[in-house]
Parts: C-alpha cells; structure tokens; sequence
C-alpha cells in the first residue's frame, strides 16, 4: 500500500464537502508539485467565509502520521509552515482530480 | 504574468498587497483609472498591478511584490473596491480592523468587528433569554472545529458530527431548498418565526441557502448581534465582508442569496 492523498473541497456550511481520493497515477506528480514549491513567510490567517475557500489535502503514508494541506489564493500551508502555490498549480491540479465530485457550474468558476 | 491588487492607505508602514485571478484583474482593469488619486492621508484606493512570478509568489505587501507594473486605480466604484477588498479580507492581506476602515471611507456600514472582538452597542436587542455568548475559543478548538457545522453552531451544541437538519428526529431533509430544510428543522424541534424582535425563551437562529447547493445558519448571541461558523472553518461574528451581523437577512451571505426565516431554537432541539 502506497501513498494515500484525500482531497476535500472547502465549499459547503451544512452538507459535507466534496471530497474523493487522488487517483494513484496522480500521486506522484502531487508529490513532486509539493516539493518544489518555495517556502514564504505566512500571512495572516485568512477570514474564509462563505462559499469556496480552498482545497484541503490529506496526505497518509505507509507508518507515516497524516499531513494535511490546505490550498487557497495561491498559498498552500502546512504545519504552520507556508509556501507559494504560484499560479494556484496545486490547488488546480487537486481540482481537476475530483471534477467528477463536484457541480460542474461550481467546478468552472473555482478552477479559472 | 501574475496580478496583485494594492490597497493604498498608509503612510509609513508597506501597504497590503494580495494576488488577484485573472477574470477580475479583467473587470477591474476595464473599470478603472489609468490616473493616480490625488495625495491624500487614509484610504486612496485599490492599485491593480502587474509583478513577476517568481518574486511576487505570497507576498502580503507592497514592498515584497519587487518590481511592479501598474495598470489602474479603483477609485470612486464602491462595488468594485468591496469586491477586492473582500479578496484581499480572504487573503489575509487586510486585516478586519482596515478592512472596516476603508469600508467606512466607501460610505458603507459604520459597524465592523474583528474577529474575537466584541461587538459594539450598536447591535440589536437580544430577544432570546437564552442565547448563547459569542466563544469562538470554544468552537475553534482544533478538537471542535472541523468535525461540527453551521448546523450544530445555530443550536449550540457541539455534536461532532456535523449534523443535519432533520437527522436527529429520523429523517433527513430531502429537498435542499427553504421549505425543505426548514420543514426538517422544524422536526428537530425549532420553531418557525417572522422576527427575531420578541423576547422568549431559547435563541434566534436564522436560515438561508445557496440555491441548488447547501444551506447555512445563523444564531443570535448574547450581544444581540449574530454570528455563524461555515463549515469546518472557524467561527466568526462577521459577514463575508467583514461586518458585523446586525440581521442576516441584510448581511453580506456569499453564494447563500437566499433568506428562508428566523427560527427559534433551545437547547432541548435534538440534533445529529
């Protein structure tokens, strides 16, 4: 068993996000994306409202703890550490993952 | 080539900068000045540039964004300069404090709180004799945060299990519209109302959707003002714009255009 990456959607207030697990010939590039991108200083946190406000990535490796990524705005955050999703690559990278997941008129206006 | 909008206020400290998506670097640009506003103290309008990638990636001010090609002014278009500033709001770019600032200097509401701030005297009176107090400590425990919705938020009760209206009492909603999810509420145990100007027993909540996708909640607190928590994010006591909440019928809702009905509910509402 390999690496497992979960990506959820951070749209909806009542009913649960979208949310679906990263095909496994996506993984590796999601690896890779992850690790060139350049660390930065965090800004503050942001005040996300309502409507779409990023995507969240859990990421379990084999004996591993779990990681978790968010992605928004074009800075992706983990552990309290910040880095540069320059162009929102990550972010969309992990949506055109899961567009079978969600409302395809929600879909093109997160995406652009 | 990436667009960043700066938001031109201070005198001596970096001004906030924050990226912006190319569909409204379009809009902006085709809506603003190509001229400077006059030198002026205080709030002198959104700048919409041009910088490089590289140097540009996460910067939070003017400063780090390097060199930089200005295109416009929003200066003057209420609209257009809340839409940014709500970007740069999300971005955490703009904090809440400036964020009521420039909205003040928009002409907009005068009420802004921060977040974890109490709210002024300005709000409502509350009409709940029981109403919760605004503890967002509580809610935003990483323990609490993620696992509890709107839903849970409204009536006050950290289920953990971001509970649905109409779950607890055996059947959920089964049409995501008003009549739909306040019909399932309403079988939980909340009570319909038309105002939230009476005093009674237990606390206002109030229902709202996002046509077609989801719905939301609000509750009345102790202040008098309301306050929600969307989703797993943090709890907060400010609308999308960062205003205060004195009704969520007049709020700034997002995607959630529509307003359904105040509610009354207590801490006797069964909810799962």
């Amino acid at each position: 068993m390999g690496v497992v990456m979960v990506a959820t959607v951070l749209l909806y207030s009542g009913r649960e996000n979208p949310s679906w697990r990263v095909p496994t010939t996506r993984v590796t590039q999601v690896g890779r994306a992850l690790e060139t991108m350049p660390e930065i200083i965090c800004p503050p946190p942001p005040l996300s409202g309502l409507g779409y406000t990023g995507v969240q990535l859990n990421i379990k490796a084999p004996l591993g703890a779990e990681r978790i990524w968010t992605f928004a705005n074009g800075i992706a955050v983990s552990d309290r550490r910040c880095f540069a999703d320059a162009g929102r690559k990550v972010e969309r990278m992990l949506l055109g993952t899961g567009r079978s997941h969600i409302d395809a008129s929600i879909f093109s206006s997160i995406v652009r | 080539m990436p667009t960043f909008a700066i938001l031109d206020v201070f005198s001596g400290t970096p001004n906030p900068a924050w990226p912006i998506d190319d569909d409204l670097a379009q809009r902006m640009t085709a809506l603003g000045n190509t001229e400077s506003t006059p030198p002026a103290l205080g709030y002198r309008g959104i700048k919409i540039v041009q910088t490089a990638a590289a140097a540009a990636a996460g910067a939070a001010t003017e400063d780090a964004l390097g060199a930089f090609t200005q295109s416009v002014v929003i200066f003057g278009s209420a609209d257009a300069e809340k839409e940014l500033l709500g970007v740069g709001v999300t971005a955490g770019a703009v904090n809440a404090d400036l964020a009521a600032f420039v909205t003040q200097s928009l002409g907009g509401p005068a009420l802004v709180a921060s977040r974890g701030v109490s709210v002024s005297g300005a709000c409502p009176p509350c009409g709940g004799n029981n109403a919760p107090a605004y503890d967002p400590a509580y809610w935003n425990d990483p323990s609490r945060q993620p696992v509890n919705n709107c839903y849970a938020y409204a009536n006050n009760n950290a289920t953990g299990t971001f509970p649905q209206p109409g779950r607890g009492s055996g059947q959920i909603f089964t049409s995501l519209d008003c009549n739909g999810v306040s019909a399932a509420s309403v079988r939980d145990g909340l009570v319909t109302t038309n105002t939230f100007a009476a005093c009674r027993d237990g606390w206002y909540a109030a229902l709202v959707i996002w046509p077609g996708q989801d719905y939301h909640w609000y509750r009345q607190d102790t202040t008098g003002c309301w306050s929600h928590k969307p989703g797993q994010t943090p709890a907060r006591n400010v609308d999308n714009s960062g205003a205060a909440i004195t009704d969520p019928q007049q709020c700034d809702r997002g995607p959630y255009t529509v307003f359904c009905t105040y509610m009354v509910t207590n801490a006797s509402v069964t909810i799962t």
